[in-house]
């Protein structure tokens, strides 16, 4: 009875972490990301420094 | 024509750091180089300033006839792959030191447009022009900026950015061997993800000149292929052009081509030159390049040809190309039933 919770909880355990690993960044990659448009020209180039982003520069 | 709402845009523009900007005043133009007579343009860059791609195309048909979302999302996928890859040319990155705005430009500074709260982007090209007219280096070969692929005899998928969609018969592209399908991956050093990014690597090439492009077929890179352009290669219509449309001469009027309608009345055929002049410049120092031109006047001549049906952008812009300041011009116009003619002066309504 003991083996079979603890073969449960290490199951989940081990779900929790693939689930992590793989499916909960891919769902967040999924959602439509909350744009917030800059526009000071070295404020972005600092941010993408920092986060290793490339930048989208529009001129309109 | 980026839909805010379209969640595959709105996912990868959350892999980068978007930026906007609506106004040129105080921007570094040695960093942020493109097509500024553009009304929608996007560069794709890193942190040091070096440019991966652009994106945007504009001609005189449409704002949007050679842009798609798919286009954008694609050429923004191209770039992540890039970046991550730390696909960067070095030499390519712009040299801080050599950073200027707009109000570096001397010709710029002094004008009117100086004193502007907002500094238009097609300020820049108007002020290069200007600067190069006042220093004596300006040639008419200079309004051809930013060719298109099909100066070189290929069109481009619009949503594949870079792929040929069809290859014109005996054209320069036909001649080094391209055919439809092919990818264009690079011309002479600069990655080609993008049209834009074809016609920012044409900018500089020489009328006549050549070009080396790099193409992928079947998935695999063939040798590079060089085009040779002969005179006249870098010509098209450049009358959409905002930056063209500040230079002299033209005809001190503003009007519009007649209708089918209005022409079957007149006994003007439908390919035939017809505008009808609506407004006149009204400062004197107009005078000369409107004379002897009244409102409902059909300029239906110049110089004694007959020229082809034209717009009145690409009107103005035929006779900025076919003429120069101080010639004089004979314009001739229907006026009611009669041919009349009457000679104007090119002139330079802003010489300062």
């Amino acid at each position: 009875m003991r083996a079979w919770r603890l073969g449960i909880a290490a199951s989940g355990l081990i779900g929790g972490i693939v689930w992590l690993a793989a499916g909960w960044p891919a769902a967040r990659a999924q959602e439509p990301a909350v744009v917030s448009w800059r526009d000071d020209v070295e404020a972005a180039r600092a941010e993408a420094r920092r986060s290793g982003k490339p930048l989208f520069v529009v001129f309109r | 024509m980026a839909r805010p709402d379209d969640p595959e845009y709105r996912r990868l523009l959350g892999e980068f750091v978007p930026l906007r900007i609506v106004n040129l005043k105080g921007i570094d133009l040695n960093l942020f180089r493109f097509d500024t007579d553009l009304t929608f343009a996007v560069l794709l860059m890193n942190a040091d300033g070096y440019t991966y791609s652009r994106f945007g195309v504009q001609d005189h048909t449409h704002t949007t006839d050679r842009m798609s979302l798919a286009g954008l999302k694609q050429a923004m996928r191209d770039v992540l792959v890039a970046h991550r890859a730390g696909d960067v040319d070095r030499e390519a990155i712009p040299d801080p030191a050599q950073r200027y705005t707009l109000l570096d430009l001397p010709a710029f500074a002094r004008s009117r447009q100086a004193r502007d709260a907002c500094y238009h982007c097609h300020f820049e090209g108007t002020a290069r022009f200007r600067q190069l007219r006042r220093d004596g280096q300006f040639r008419k070969e200079m309004f051809f900026r930013y060719p298109y692929p099909e100066n070189l005899g290929i069109t481009l998928e619009v949503d594949r950015n870079n792929v040929v969609k069809s290859v014109q018969p005996g054209s320069p592209a036909a001649r080094a061997g391209i055919r439809a399908g092919d990818r264009i991956v690079r011309a002479g050093r600069t990655p080609i993800f993008t049209t834009a990014d074809l016609q920012f690597a044409l900018d500089p090439v020489a009328d006549p000149g050549s070009v080396t492009l790099t193409v992928q077929r079947d998935g695999r890179t063939l040798p590079p292929m060089t085009l040779s352009l002969s005179a006249g290669w870098r010509r098209y219509d450049v009358s959409w052009r905002a930056s063209v449309a500040s230079l002299p001469p033209i005809l001190g009027i503003w009007g519009r081509t007649l209708t089918d309608a209005e022409r079957r009345q007149r006994g003007i055929a439908a390919d035939r030159l017809a505008i009808l002049v609506t407004f006149l410049f009204p400062e004197p120092v107009w005078e000369p390049a409107r004379r002897g031109i009244r409102t409902g006047d059909v300029i239906v001549a110049i110089d004694g040809e007959e020229w082809p049906n034209l717009n009145l952008r690409q009107f103005h812009s035929t006779f900025r190309l076919k003429y120069n300041v101080g010639d004089r011009v004979r314009v001739t116009l229907l006026r009611g039933n009669q041919r009349i003619d009457t000679t104007v002066d090119c002139i330079d309504p802003d010489p300062g």
